[in-house]
Formats: C-alpha cells, structure tokens, sequence
C-alpha cells in the first residue's frame, strides 16, 4: 500500500556506506604548509632566478569566460620569433614555448611580444666566471642592482571607457534589427546558396 | 523499558494481537517504494502526480551549455552599475559594457530616465527602445 500523504517514494532511503565516499580536507591547512616550504626551498636554490616560468597572457576559451584574461601554457613560436628570442634560447631563459598554439589576434600576440620583451629587459645576465664579463653579460652596476622575483602583471581585461558624447553612426545603429538580421542571414545562407546555384544553373542552360 | 509495562503484554494470548485476522499484518501488501504506479496504484499517480510517466521534448546530444550562456540584465537595473554612476560632464554619456558585468543581454523591464552609450552581446527590441527614448544608444560588442 502506498503511504496514504500522495507523495511519492523518495528514491534516496537507503543506507549508503557514505563514509567510505567521503573526501575530506583535513590536510588542507598541512598542504599549505607543504607547498610553502617548498617554494622556499626552491627559492634558495634558484638565487635570482624568477620563481615561475614565464607564460603568455591568453583569454579563457567561450564566450562565457572570454572576457578573462590568464596565463596560458606557452608562447607561440612567431611570438619568440617576433621578440627576437631563439627558440632554445628561451628554454635557458625560463619561457615557455608552446608549438600548438597560434594567436588568433594581431592584438593578443602584440601583447605577448611586448610581455616577452618586458622580461627580456629585465633580465640580468650573470658572467660564467666572476669578474671576467663577456658579451651580452649585464654590466657590473646590473648585477649588483636590487633584483625583483615578480612576475609580469597580466594585462587587464577590460578597460572602462570614459564618458562621451554619442556618434551620428552610433545614434542611426539599430542593434535589435542587426542581430535579427544576422540571425536571418545565417539561417537563409543555405536557402539562398541553392537558390543563386539554381539560377546560374538555369542561366548556363539557357546559354547552351 | 521493562517489559511488564510494554502494551505487547496486553496483546498476548489474543490470536492477531489487534492486526487483524482478515487483513493481516504482512510487511508491504501494496508493493515496496513506487510500485504499481501504472498497475495497482494508477489512481492515486494519475490523479496527484499528473505527467509523471512518459518524456516530454526533444534529445540534446552533446549540450555545452557555456555556448548558451547568456545572463540578462533588465534597462531599470542599469543605474545602479558603478559605470553608470561616474560623473558626465555636459554633452557626454556614461559608457557601460554589460559584458564585464557579466551580463550578456539587455531586456526592457522598467523605466529608464537617463542617456547611456549601453555595449552589449544582444538586446530586446523594447530594451533600444526604450534606452532611445531616453536619449541613450545600444552598442553591439564580440
């Protein structure tokens, strides 16, 4: 007989071992922890090096997350190439080197070169052999200048626009019919194609 | 408890101890959890749980719902942006990109006294309206 209050049977009553499936974060605090001493192990050990890598600044992929701008896995080869950075050269230098990737935009890779170029300039180049510079070393007032390990600020994303007064182009734009008629057109772009083939098709016939 | 005062005492040495000699008092006569919902207890899903058998609508294969991401923001909302409120000296109009809100559409609820330069991913046709009416322009954005 079902329960005479009309509900219906709750699928979720039965006991489940949940404490087995449990994931629990008591070693969060402790993995903190962890991972700062590592770093500054790993700080020690590097001396003036930079602590990461250097990455490219990209935008998030989708149209919900393309208005964010983070680091990427590596720079593109004709950005290293642009910058003037051989491509195993850059490997010495602590920047990454990502094959794959292409810049869509002329104005993501202008950004990345000038990032690129940035960390060129800053960097201090020190002689193999104490006191005995050779080319392309820094000079002696370089080496001894106050170093920094920050990393290259990323791009903002989004730069606020002042307040200004109103085009004639921009007050004649209708938006809504333009997006309407952009979704028309793609729409219709098949209907169309066949259409416009048919008729040339029917030109070439009557020619013949 | 101690058992001299459960009522249980009372019941034995009565033959159904008060379940019933008819009826009985059996474990789930009707069926466990949903049972019978189409067979022996249909009256009861047909009538207080309309809808509950079947499918309704069409399969999705593969949805990627970011691609349908489109949050709103209603044109009455639009003053209280921290954009909208800078300072516009006369003959300017506060610029708000709706996108580094979050918000990808414009919608016309509610009123709108003040111009604005609004950029957008969409906008409802009585949104421009309404925001030309009040002397402002909609703006197209990627």
């Amino acid at each position: 007989m079902v329960k005479h209050n009309n509900t219906l049977a709750k699928a979720g009553n039965f006991r489940k071992n949940w404490q087995e499936r449990v994931k629990t974060w008591f070693d969060q605090p402790g993995r903190k922890h962890r991972r700062r001493s590592a770093r500054q192990t790993k700080a020690l050990t590097l001396g003036v090096r930079p602590l990461q890598l250097l990455r490219p600044a990209v935008r998030a992929p989708t149209i919900r997350y393309n208005t964010k701008i983070r680091l990427g896995r590596g720079f593109t080869l004709s950005e290293i190439k642009q910058a003037g950075i051989p491509r195993k050269e850059a490997k010495g230098l602590g920047i990454v080197v990502d094959h794959r990737r292409k810049a869509r935009s002329e104005e993501s890779e202008k950004v990345n070169v000038a990032r690129l170029q940035e960390y060129r300039s800053r960097l201090i180049v020190f002689p193999k052999k104490a006191g005995k510079a050779k080319k392309g070393d820094s000079s002696a007032e370089e080496l001894s200048a106050s170093t920094t390990r920050q990393q290259i600020a990323l791009p903002a994303s989004y730069v606020a626009e002042e307040p200004r007064a109103i085009t004639s182009e921009e007050k004649e734009f209708d938006a809504f019919m333009t997006l309407r008629k952009a979704r028309a057109d793609q729409r219709n772009a098949g209907q169309r194609k066949k259409r416009a083939d048919a008729k040339a098709a029917e030109e070439d016939a009557k020619k013949k | 408890m101690p058992t001299r005062l459960s009522n249980t005492r009372k019941h034995r040495g009565h033959v159904s101890a008060g379940h019933g000699r008819v009826g009985k008092h059996r474990k789930s006569p009707g069926g466990r959890g949903k049972a019978g919902g189409q067979h022996h207890h249909r009256t009861n899903f047909d009538k207080f749980h309309p809808g509950y058998f079947g499918k309704v609508g069409m399969r999705h294969y593969h949805v990627l719902p970011n691609h349908y991401f489109r949050p709103t923001i209603n044109i009455d909302k639009l003053i209280s942006l921290d954009a909208a409120k800078v300072d516009a000296p006369e003959g300017t109009v506060p610029v708000i990109d709706l996108c580094q809100f979050g918000k990808h559409k414009l919608l016309g609820k509610g009123r709108i006294a003040k111009p604005f330069i609004v950029k957008a991913r969409f906008v409802s046709r009585l949104a421009e309206q309404k925001i030309r009416a009040a002397g402002g322009v909609v703006k197209l954005v990627a």
